[in-house]
């Protein structure tokens, strides 16, 4: 971009979408029952055919392995969910002993990690998918909370969709400890009552769409519960129940096909858990549902906390833990 | 193809424009990006189960059918298929998956199933390449998730399994971004051994499924707008198709647009199309009048222009008279519409 787009950008005000456009967003992931199934085994009708711990031999190079994990929080929310990684070992030093590859770089193993996320009620919120080099430095750039790895989050499906970013562990946080190395002899379905160890990790990601509450003629689109609009001459108050409108909330239950207007004739329901920031206080929203006839406009229900200041509030939405733009309200 | 002379018009000034719409704040106003759907049809689809894994001398070598011991769990097996059809629309092309199986289910059953809170059968790479019918290349499309199980949060309603993202893709898809499921199976696969030649896999035979593929195109083909409208003119004169002189059915336009990706033979990215030498649109076009398919005649690079292309197309009859609403699709990625007068 050049300097003469840069100045027509910000004549128009654009200069905040692109900023916040441009922001990750941190997620925190706690996994726990990890194990880590090596494929050592020369007789394939072995695999998984053993119910008790089993140990994971540890060729010096180039094994393979499967980990899987349960997803248990996201940003201390709890959480379900799986995490599921294909990997094959490539250990590789600057300074190696025998058996480990010479390089440049200190790494462990080539990945392809997914991140299946779901809701505590069981419903799945969305998917990431990551790539990349296990072990050794974090990459620059990357939040201070990775310790290890060097991994690309190179999409996502349903609340991740089109995401992109990074990963890595947290290794230095309280309970993340190295993953149980079974062998892939071991019968996957015991592995919680075998157990596993905690893993902590962090994704950065940048979402190709967040909620942002409606803005018509620079009024945002919150309303009382008889439709009027939020104003100075008829301010909002505490423990008060609003609506607003907004964009960008993602997919529904029971679901339209893409691009279609959400239905009339029974209610669309956001998969996403939805929060709404009143001066940065998260509350679970009341409602949060596609308005008919629209294909990407969502009504979310809230509750104005009791005691919020008599000011200028700031209103923002958090959907499946991507935050939105913030608008201002007033409040008697 | 003849092309028109008096086009002059910038693809870079209508990609600043929509890079200046997509970044305004969201309002009903606003249109959403919708994305593509793909309702790709494969045939002759087998998985090839590595159920010899260290004798990898056997591999590819029976030529007759063969099947399959599996493992309980984590066994790996490659598959490969046909694709036939794209919307409809019959193509070529291969769809190669490669997978290591992790069955994981919230309730094991059967033994060697991995405890889960979801129920998910593998880990799974998938690739599409798409061919057209002449074996022109199109794009390919890459994928990688979890196969089986309930699709994801937002997909179309026909998907019935498998949670795939797009991470990739090359040609007519480079950029894409999206969501991989399967829809209805209309024969299952033919589950065979690594020891089976793929030689044989069309003589030997497969399944036959429904694969949707969803997916954000990173440009889309757009009809350049002039002062005075779409530039869309009479092939015959190259004067604009106007109220004072509309287009007529049967008769053969031509417009400009942008975003109709590689040609053949192709040309270095950030280069013009050469003055010399037709440089013919790789990806499948088709234009609509009034939603009447219009036949295409010819889809090609405009020389000496970065990224604009000249399309000649016959007014369908049928398309009704006044206002007619064009659209196109390259590689079935829409336009937006525009509208011509019609006589």
């Amino acid at each position: 971009m050049n300097r003469k787009q840069i100045t027509f950008l910000i004549m128009w005000g654009l200069t905040p979408c692109l900023a916040q456009s441009q922001t990750p967003v941190v997620l925190n992931v706690d996994v726990e029952n990890v194990v880590q199934y090596v494929d050592d085994s020369t007789d394939f009708t072995k695999l998984a055919t053993v119910p008790t711990a089993t140990t994971g031999g540890a060729p010096l190079n180039f094994r393979k392995f499967i980990i899987i994990g349960d997803i248990v929080a996201v940003n201390g929310t709890t959480a379900k969910g799986t995490l599921v990684e294909s990997a094959r070992a490539i250990t590789m030093r600057p300074s190696p002993t025998p058996g480990q590859a010479i390089a440049d770089v200190n790494r462990n193993n080539q990945n392809e990690v997914t991140f299946e996320i779901m809701g505590p009620d069981g419903a799945t919120i969305g998917t990431i998918f990551g790539s990349g080099l296990g072990n050794g430095p974090a990459p620059p750039g990357v939040p201070q909370a990775i310790t290890q790895g060097n991994n690309a989050i190179i999409a996502g499906t349903g609340a991740f969709l089109g995401i992109r970013g990074v990963f890595g562990q947290n290794t230095a946080a309280a309970g993340a400890i190295t993953q149980r190395v079974a062998s892939m002899t071991e019968d996957p379905a015991n592995r919680r009552v075998i157990g596993g160890n905690s893993q902590k990790y962090v994704l950065s990601i940048l979402p190709i769409t967040r909620p942002e509450i409606v803005v018509n003629s620079g009024l945002p689109a919150v309303f009382h519960t008889d439709f009027t609009p939020v104003t100075t001459d008829k301010p909002a108050k505490g423990g008060e129940v609003l609506i607003l409108f907004a964009s960008g909330l993602g997919a529904t239950r029971p679901g339209v096909d893409p691009g279609q207007p959400f239905p009339s004739d029974k209610p669309q329901t956001v998969n996403s858990p939805v929060q709404v920031l009143v001066n940065g206080t998260a509350n679970d929203a009341l409602y949060a549902g596609g308005y008919p006839g629209a294909p990407d406009i969502y009504q979310v229900n809230f509750r104005v906390p009791d005691g919020t200041a008599n000011t200028q509030a700031s209103i923002q939405l958090s959907v499946a833990w991507i935050p939105g733009s913030a608008v201002k309200i007033p409040i008697q | 193809m003849r092309f028109f002379p008096r086009f002059v018009t910038s693809a870079a000034s209508a990609a600043a424009a929509l890079t200046v719409a997509a970044c305004s704040i969201p309002s009903p106003l606003v249109a959403q990006t919708v994305p593509v759907v793909l309702e790709v049809d494969l045939a002759n689809k087998v998985q090839y189960h590595e159920d010899v894994a260290f004798d990898p001398t056997r591999f590819a070598t029976n030529s007759g059918p063969t099947t399959v011991t599996r493992p309980l769990n984590f066994g790996k097996f490659v598959s490969v298929a046909d694709i036939v059809a794209v919307n409809g629309q019959p193509v070529k092309g291969l769809a190669l998956y490669n997978t290591r199986v992790v069955t994981l289910r919230a309730s094991p059953v059967n033994p060697g199933e991995g405890i889960a809170d979801l129920d998910r059968n593998g880990v799974i790479d998938q690739m599409f390449e798409f061919l057209n019918t002449d074996g022109v290349p199109i794009g390919t499309i890459l994928a990688s998730g979890l196969s089986a199980g309930a699709a994801p949060p937002g997909s179309p309603l026909q998907v019935v399994q498998g949670n795939l993202a797009i991470y990739g893709g090359t040609g007519a898809f480079f950029g894409a971004r999206g969501s991989v499921g399967q829809g209805p199976t209309t024969t299952a696969d033919r589950v065979a051994s690594m020891i089976e030649d793929p030689g044989n896999r069309r003589k030997n035979g497969g399944g036959s499924v429904r694969i949707i593929i969803t997916f954000i195109p990173q440009t889309q083909p757009a009809v350049v707008m002039t002062a005075s409208g779409p530039a869309i003119v009479h092939s015959a004169d190259f004067t604009p198709v106007t109220s004072a002189k509309p287009a007529a059915a049967g008769e053969i336009l031509s417009m400009v647009v942008t975003g109709l990706g590689p040609t053949h033979p192709g040309v270095n990215p950030g280069q013009a199309f050469p003055a010399t030498g037709l440089a013919t649109v790789s990806s499948p076009i088709d234009v609509t009048v009034n939603g009447v398919h219009a036949e295409v005649v010819g889809a090609a690079g405009y020389p000496g222009t970065l990224g604009a292309y000249q399309v000649n197309f016959r007014v369908p009859p049928g398309a009704g008279s006044g206002a007619a609403a064009v659209q196109l699709t390259a590689a079935w990625i829409p336009s937006g519409a525009v509208t011509i007068p019609l006589q």
